[in-house]
């Protein structure tokens, strides 16, 4: 069981992890749309106050095909033996750990906090405070990082059973595709949304 | 207990050759320097996964079934194996 939430690559067969994950992404876009959580790169979500289910769809949708297109690339590069559907897999799966941070943006809490936010540094009056929202939001901080680095620790030991790739060049490409995959979605969700 | 065939140096790590066989039978002792087999430099783990892959007429995808691991996994590993085996060619 511990070894599934961080490295389910090397024991579970491809079939049954696109199966988990593609469940797991269906129910990521279900609380994405429901709590107005709204993805636009790996790294990057925004609460909003109001979001339509097919930008959802196409903001996921997005993400996922530019990871998947990307660490395949290198993946190849890396070692020619790498599968699509190994890729795949880890993708999918990986993006369940983003399952937590729509979660903080219930009774869209975490909208209203960032408003507040907002409004401090546009207005410059430090007397507006989010007060006793403080705790909430640490704790959302909290589990929204929690959820960046359990993705990412999911993808990479995904990335490395595929490519079958072990030395610190894997590691440098690796972060440097994660950076990569975050500028390609972002350009592509800002373009066509 | 059955005892394992050392085929590194347990002091250096190096590899280890043959220096002495022995007939049960009738006692004759040959001596020299005999380079093991290929398969014998292998480790026990690593011969066993070769055994696995030839008793499964090759399928990665049984023996992956049958270990309980993923097909990259018993992939992997048997690149690894390959490297191996041309590493010890050399």
């Amino acid at each position: 069981m511990k070894k599934f939430l961080y490295n389910p690559f090397e024991s579970y067969s491809e079939k049954k992890l696109v199966l988990i994950g593609s469940a797991g992404n269906l129910v990521l876009i279900g609380l994405s749309y429901m709590l107005n959580t709204k993805f636009i790169g790996n790294l990057k979500t925004i609460a909003q106050h109001n979001i339509e289910f097919y930008q959802v769809i196409i903001q996921h949708l997005i993400i996922l095909i530019a990871t998947t297109a990307m660490l395949l690339l290198i993946g190849k590069y890396l070692n020619s033996k790498t599968r699509f559907i190994d890729i795949l897999a880890t993708t999918l799966v990986s993006r369940i750990a983003f399952c937590l941070i729509p979660i903080v943006n219930i009774n869209q809490k975490m909208f209203t906090i960032s408003q507040q936010i907002l409004s401090i540094f546009k207005t410059n009056k430090p007397e507006i405070s989010i007060g006793n929202d403080l705790p909430y939001f640490i704790m959302s901080i909290i589990i929204i990082l929690f959820s960046i680095v359990w993705f990412l620790i999911l993808l990479y030991n995904g990335f490395k059973t595929a490519t079958n790739a072990k030395d610190v060049k894997t590691l440098f490409l690796f972060i440097a595709t994660i950076l990569l995959i975050e500028i390609l979605s972002q350009l592509l969700i800002f373009k066509l949304m | 207990m059955k005892p394992k065939l050392p085929v590194n140096c347990p002091s250096c790590h190096n590899a280890m050759i043959v220096a002495q066989l022995n007939c049960t039978v009738c006692e004759t002792k040959v001596s020299g320097a005999y380079q093991l087999p290929l398969l014998l430099q292998l480790t026990e783990d690593e011969q066993q996964f070769v055994f696995q892959f030839f008793l499964t007429s090759g399928s990665l995808k049984e023996m992956a079934t049958q270990m309980g691991n993923s097909y990259p996994t018993v992939r992997n590993k048997l690149d690894d194996i390959i490297a191996k085996i041309n590493q010890l060619n050399k």
